[in-house]
């Protein structure tokens, strides 16, 4: 009785090891591991802003392995850059610092396959502030820029009251020009 | 003596071109006329990763906005918030998160088209986001009124859960004015399925 008893326990782990070696391990796909390393390199208090974003640019394209390695490779020499944590804006950094960290975002870019584009914002709220475009091919994949928006009205008034003055400027000539008819 | 028909020409003609590219040109009709209007190229492919909301692209519309108790009904609500986009519905800040996500939807919309009934609308209200991957229920439990130039208002608070951030300038009544407010409605949802991020 012993002896049987003690042939089962033995079954019984060996299945349980064998179980153990076969199960599936889920593994993290690429895009996770990128991720991943973000919450690692992103201080704490920006994570809820530059999380999201950097998902919704990734769920857009495909990414393997070797890219993501890559990727992860820029990221790491980005957050190398930086001395110290400043501030969230890009103008709380020095130039050399800010070169540096846009030469890793767009070489990350190329590995992708995208390509990006920063420039000064159109409607600059604070000093300093940029708009930042990434396309892939002709398409625009993301338009970022962290700032509320401007909601009154969708039309440009100041062009608007240009052209007003454009047909002033027409009805006056118009009217300067009938009266040199008239004193001829 | 032709100088003042000349100036009344070219004064006539440059007032022509600002405002077709002011007005027309950004009209929603004649983008659609012309084939302009609509979301993102049909080439770009990616494939749907298992517990994950399929992929969206920037400019699609993702969903359609209602509001119990509005008149404007069915919202265009698009992934992305630049001008054009605003100028069709609603828009959706890049960097915040899809319904389902977990985490904060911003949308805006203009005060004087889409969300001019925002400042009416009462804590309690249902607001329903159906969108190409599932409907979502939210519940209006807050307002907050913010200044324009604080990027702050936008950002998720800790531990607030999954939650709609619809906002626009404030107050309507001040019309086509630029406004330094901006008026929002915070919202719980209520129903709708959980999918996976990448973090």
């Amino acid at each position: 009785m012993k002896k049987v008893l003690s042939i089962v326990s033995a079954c019984l782990v060996l299945v349980g090891v064998v179980a153990m070696m076969v199960a599936p391990v889920s593994a993290a796909t690429p895009k996770e591991d990128i991720i991943a390393k973000a919450k690692e390199l992103i201080p704490a208090a920006y994570q809820a802003e530059y999380l999201p974003l950097l998902e919704n640019v990734l769920q857009q394209v495909e990414v393997d392995s070797e890219q993501a390695a890559a990727v992860i490779k820029n990221m790491e020499a980005a957050k190398a850059a930086v001395k110290e944590d400043k501030g969230d804006s890009m103008s709380d950094y020095t130039n050399a610092e800010q070169k540096a960290v846009l030469a890793e975002v767009k070489d990350a870019c190329t590995t992708l396959g995208l390509t990006c584009e920063i420039t000064p914002a159109e409607n600059p709220v604070h000093k300093g502030d940029v708009d930042f475009y990434v396309y892939k091919g002709e398409q625009k994949i993301a338009d970022i820029d962290f700032d509320v928006k401007k909601t009154n009205t969708s039309v440009d008034y100041t062009m608007i009251t240009v052209a007003a003055l454009l047909v002033v400027v027409a009805a006056g000539a118009a009217v300067y020009g009938k009266k040199l008819v008239a004193s001829r | 003596m032709l100088l003042p028909h000349f100036l009344t020409i070219c004064a006539l003609l440059c007032a022509s071109v600002v405002l077709f590219q002011t007005v027309i040109a950004e009209s929603t009709y004649y983008q659609l006329i012309t084939g302009m209007a609509g979301g993102s190229s049909s080439n770009n492919t990616v494939t749907q990763e298992e517990g994950h909301i399929p992929p969206i692209f920037y400019g699609e519309q993702w969903a359609t906005l209602n509001v119990d108790g509005w008149e404007e009904r069915d919202i265009p609500v698009f992934f992305g918030d630049e001008n054009a986009l605003l100028r069709k519905g609603a828009g959706m800040r890049f960097n915040s998160r899809f319904c389902g996500q977990g985490g904060r939807t911003v949308l805006s919309a203009h005060v004087t088209a889409h969300f001019y009934e925002l400042e009416t609308t009462k804590i309690g209200t249902h607001i329903t986001m159906d969108t190409k991957y599932g409907k979502y229920v939210y519940e209006v439990v807050d307002t907050l009124i913010f200044h324009y130039q604080d990027n702050s208002a936008l950002s998720p608070k800790e531990d607030e859960g999954e939650t709609l951030f619809l906002y626009t300038c404030y107050p309507r009544k001040n019309g086509y004015q630029f406004k330094k407010q901006r008026l929002a409605l915070i919202c719980r949802k209520i129903e709708g399925k959980e999918w996976k991020t990448y973090g």
